[in-house]
């Protein structure tokens, strides 16, 4: 059980503006259960792709985006030591771009190489190293299901005083996958919930199908859910409290990230003022 | 007793030429010939006799001989005849004699025992005051001879630059008196083309217009020098040729004689075994047919050729299968021998050579006077004059002068200095390094020779921001030639650039040489082990667990990376540095992160190359890739840039990272953060793979 399993979306830093031409090193870095696919502003792609791979661990090679290198990365080699080597693996995407060339839209596509959660960093430098916009994300604790796929979005912009964004895609899909990921790993329990759970997801995305006027009911479904998830939430923290363990709980990192899924979508519905 | 005037000797100057401009085809012999006639007489009787010979320019002789009735006596008389003419013989027994039986016979034989002319009678009382008396006609017949049957329509002559590439020409003296006997003012040949007239025709010297004409009959005379030229300037049919017949008239006699003209101009091309030889070498001279296609082809067994040395006596010879030396030979089989003149003047001199395929040097004509037509005791075969004593001296000579072909070969002076030889060893080296400069004197041939050994020698280079020289610009002979002088490679170096090379010209004695080096970048690496107690428990990135000792191969391996090109840095402290600039993802390091290191104004990440070593946690087994080809990193380690480069550890089964500072003598070296002392190459533990590896490179 992880009890640290937070989704942290942060700017690390903005700085001053873009020099023009700049040099930007994008630095994209896994957990190895996860493969990830990178397309960039022009639509080129890069990365690797367990699904339908002869060894799910290596992928099939995408390789469409110049001065791009995707490939294993590994730490831990403990030489001359009698310590066990506890090596740590991950999958490094480095890609070096001039900025303002190179600015833009990346979309990030994660597919599970097997049911896991995954860290990802995501850092954006100029290769002078300072008076440039900069930024560093850092993704913990994710969970993903063998070949499903969670996208994300980069928006990077060398300019001065312009956001740089990253952030989940969040569709119905996103969330009944991430409320089956959490129930495979044990984040939550026990079928009976995860059964509560899932009807009141078929609820909401029944009523999304019956166009505009239903989309307040389905934002009200939606809403519906999330109450349900405080209340579980509510009653697994009380147990947790008293040191008890019951069969029916939900996780913090599971709540964590079926509410930032809620947040997401709830924005693309409107309310009952047809905001 | 009368005596034979002094005119028995005739000398006849002889020469083949084919065109009196041209040197190289002249062929000169002096012919000394005695000529005799025996005029006998045979009589059967007791009775002496007589017999008295008298010839046209006052020549004479007589004898008396004892008869003898059982078995007969024979007297001769012999003369030199001065001229041709009619010599009376008068013969018969002495009147003195008592009446007697005769018979008797008469003849006149040349001096090799022919006989010119006989008769016989008899028997019968001898006429004691009635001698016969015989005319005898000298000469009585002329001959027409042609050497060989066949000559070559050679077309234009471009190594003459004529159109003349037939010549028939002789010179002969004439006889203008009875003394000394020669041929007459007034005798002339006329030579004329009574077949064939479509092919050639003459040219020659008319005298009477006193300029020369062409035509199909050319009257040649007097026999003081002529010269007379047939030009095939008529395409022959074919590979048949075509019947050219020459009728040759003097004196009222006529002959003739034919020979074929045939379209078969070739070229002949010289292949010297060597083009350069030392006074006194021999080189083997091949040669090939150059068809008119312009392709090359093999002459055929037993091809005969005429090769011949252009200019000068000086210029060495050639050397036949039979042993005959020459600057010219005619008619030679292969091999054949260019032998280079034993001294010559100055440092070298140049020979060139022309040869021809002999059948273009194809026929000849001469004029022979023989008596009565009896034929000559040999066939006259053109290399030898030694049967043609009875010639009167007219030859004509029938020549193709084809010869396309040339070839030059320079005979160069041993032991004259020519340059030097620069040998630089060893010839690759890198910054900082020194190599030897050994400097050799060789002559034309590149043969060392001795020169004195104070002379100055000047040493520059081309690119002395590299380097310098441990002497000073200038050395002693001696000095330079035991290798006493030594480049040091102690100026710039050319890191981030392509191996620089470096020539050294050396100049003495008005004579230069030079030798290369490379100069290769290279840079000064301190090697780091993440196992140094002064880092080693440091903690990892920000972990709270991983050490630099456990994690920080690749960590430890940029800080030498950025060491080496001037960064103050330790694995310490830039672990210190990454931990607070984003220089992890993870515990992984970002290759790229040092661009950014405060002060690192001379180092930057430049790229990646590979997948590398992974891991497959479903089967919990290590994925290792096929290893790269080592040569791909030869591009950037030759320009002494480093590089980092992934193996597997075969004591830890794990990928690590090690940092790979040059390649010499095809071994990668390598600086192991690791610690490993025994592990200096890539060809050791690491088994000389490498699963991938990054590149930095000078700002």
């Amino acid at each position: 059980m992880w009890k640290l399993a937070v989704i942290t979306l942060t700017i690390f830093q903005t700085l001053e503006t873009a020099h023009p031409q700049e040099k930007v090193h994008m630095g994209l870095t896994s957990s190895d259960n996860v493969h990830f696919v990178v397309t960039d502003p022009s639509g080129r792609r890069a990365g690797r792709d367990p699904r339908g791979a002869a060894s799910r661990a290596e992928g099939i090679e995408i390789g469409g985006i110049p001065n791009a290198h995707y490939a294993f990365e590994s730490v831990g080699d403990i030489p001359d030591s009698n310590e066990t080597p506890n090596p740590i693996y991950y999958h490094e995407f480095a890609y070096t771009f001039g900025s303002p060339q190179g600015d833009g839209l990346y979309k990030i596509e994660m597919i599970g190489i097997e049911s896991s959660r995954f860290d990802f960093y995501i850092s954006v430098d100029p290769a002078s190293g300072s008076a440039r916009q900069r930024c560093r994300f850092v993704l913990k604790g994710a969970v993903i299901e063998q070949d499903s796929m969670l996208t994300y979005h980069l928006l990077y912009n060398g300019a001065l005083d312009t956001p740089i964004h990253f952030k989940k895609i969040a569709l119905p899909s996103t969330l009944r996958q991430d409320l089956s990921a959490a129930y495979k790993l044990n984040l939550l329990g026990d079928k009976k919930l995860f059964d509560e759970l899932n009807n009141q997801l078929d609820k909401f995305e029944r009523t999304l199908t019956k166009g505009k006027e239903d989309s307040v009911k389905a934002r009200k479904e939606l809403e519906e859910f999330e109450k349900k998830i405080d209340k579980e939430r509510e009653e697994t923290t009380k147990h947790e409290q008293r040191g008890q363990k019951d069969k029916r709980f939900l996780a913090a990192d599971a709540y964590e990230i079926l509410k930032e899924d809620i947040s997401l979508l709830r924005r693309q519905f409107p309310d009952k003022q047809g905001r | 007793m009368f005596l034979a005037p002094l005119c028995s000797q005739v000398k006849i100057h002889e020469r083949l030429e084919i065109n009196p401009r041209v040197e190289r085809l002249k062929r000169t012999e002096a012919l000394s010939t005695v000529l005799s006639l025996k005029f006998s007489y045979n009589w059967r009787s007791s009775s002496p006799a007589r017999i008295e010979v008298t010839g046209p320019c006052g020549e004479y002789a007589v004898v008396e001989g004892t008869g003898s009735r059982q078995n007969g006596a024979t007297i001769v008389a012999t003369i030199s005849p001065a001229s041709i003419g009619t010599y009376l013989i008068t013969m018969g027994t002495i009147p003195e004699s008592p009446p007697d039986l005769c018979g008797e016979a008469y003849a006149v034989q040349d001096e090799f025992g022919r006989t010119l002319m006989s008769e016989e009678s008899g028997p019968y009382w001898c006429r004691i005051d009635r001698p016969s008396q015989y005319v005898f006609q000298y000469p009585t017949g002329f001959d027409l001879n042609v050497w060989r049957d066949t000559v070559a329509y050679a077309g234009t002559d471009s190594l003459l630059g004529e159109d003349t590439p037939l010549n028939l020409s002789w010179v002969a003296e004439r006889f203008d008196s009875c003394t000394p006997r020669r041929w007459l003012d007034s005798d002339s040949v006329t030579v004329q083309i009574v077949e064939g007239v479509e092919f050639g025709q003459f040219l020659f010297f008319d005298a009477e217009s006193d300029e020369f004409s062409r035509g199909t009959r050319a009257v040649v005379g007097p026999f003081d020098h002529i010269s007379l030229i047939y030009l095939p300037d008529g395409s022959p049919p074919g590979l048949t040729g075509g019947k050219v017949t020459l009728e040759a008239s003097a004196l009222g006699l006529v002959s003739r004689k034919s020979f074929i003209v045939r379209d078969e101009a070739e070229c002949v091309r010289i292949l010297p075994a060597r083009l350069v030889l030392s006074p006194g070498d021999t080189t083997l001279l091949a040669f090939k047919r150059i068809n008119s296609d312009g392709t090359e082809s093999d002459f055929p067994p037993g091809q005969r050729f005429d090769v011949m040395i252009l200019s000068g006596d000086d210029k060495g010879m050639l050397l036949s299968p039979t042993g005959e030396a020459a600057t010219e030979l005619t008619g030679s089989e292969a091999p054949i021998r260019y032998i280079a003149p034993a001294v010559i003047v100055g440092d070298s001199i140049t020979v060139s050579i022309v040869a021809s395929a002999s059948r273009m040097q194809s026929a000849a004509v001469r004029f022979k006077m023989l008596a009565n037509g009896v034929k000559p005791p040999a066939v006259f075969d053109g290399a030898s004059f030694t049967t043609s004593r009875r010639d009167f001296g007219s030859r004509i000579a029938v020549r193709a002068v084809e010869a396309c072909t040339q070839t030059t070969v320079m005979v160069r002076q041993e032991s004259v200095l020519d340059h030097f030889a620069v040998w630089v060893s060893p010839d690759t080296i890198e910054h900082s390094q020194s190599t030897t400069i050994t400097v050799v004197a060789q002559d034309l041939s590149n043969r060392e020779i001795s020169i004195y050994g104070n002379t100055v020698m000047t040493f520059t280079t081309d690119k002395p921001e590299y380097g310098s020289f441990s002497q000073s610009a200038y050395s002693t002979y001696a000095l330079a030639r035991a290798g006493g002088v030594v480049f040091v490679a102690d100026r710039q170096n050319p890191v981030g650039l392509d191996p620089q090379r470096v020539v050294v010209t050396v100049t003495g004695a008005a004579k230069s040489g030079s030798g290369r080096m490379n100069v290769m970048g290279v840079l000064e690496y301190t090697h780091f082990t993440q196992g140094d107690s002064i880092w080693a428990d440091s903690l990892y990135d920000n972990s709270k667990t991983e050490r630099i000792s456990g994690k920080g191969c690749a960590l430890t391996a940029i800080a030498m990376v950025m060491k080496a090109f001037g960064v103050d840095v330790d694995p310490g402290s830039l672990n210190k540095w990454m931990k607070g600039k984003d220089g992890f993802d993870g515990l992984n390091v970002k290759w790229w992160s040092i661009d950014g290191f405060a002060g690192n104004n001379k180092v930057e990440y430049r790229g990646q190359e590979a997948y590398g070593i992974g891991y497959d946690k479903t089967t919990r087994r290590i994925i290792i890739p096929q290893p790269i080809n080592l040569t791909d990193m030869d591009v950037h380690l030759n320009k002494g840039l480093p590089i980092i480069a992934q193996v597997l550890n075969p004591t830890t089964n794990n990928a690590h990272w090690v940092l790979v500072s040059s390649k010499r003598n095809g071994e990668y070296n390598i600086l192991d953060p690791g610690g490993y002392s025994n592990r200096t190459t890539l060809s050791g533990a690491y088994k000389n793979s490498v699963y991938r590896f990054i590149l930095y490179e000078q700002k």
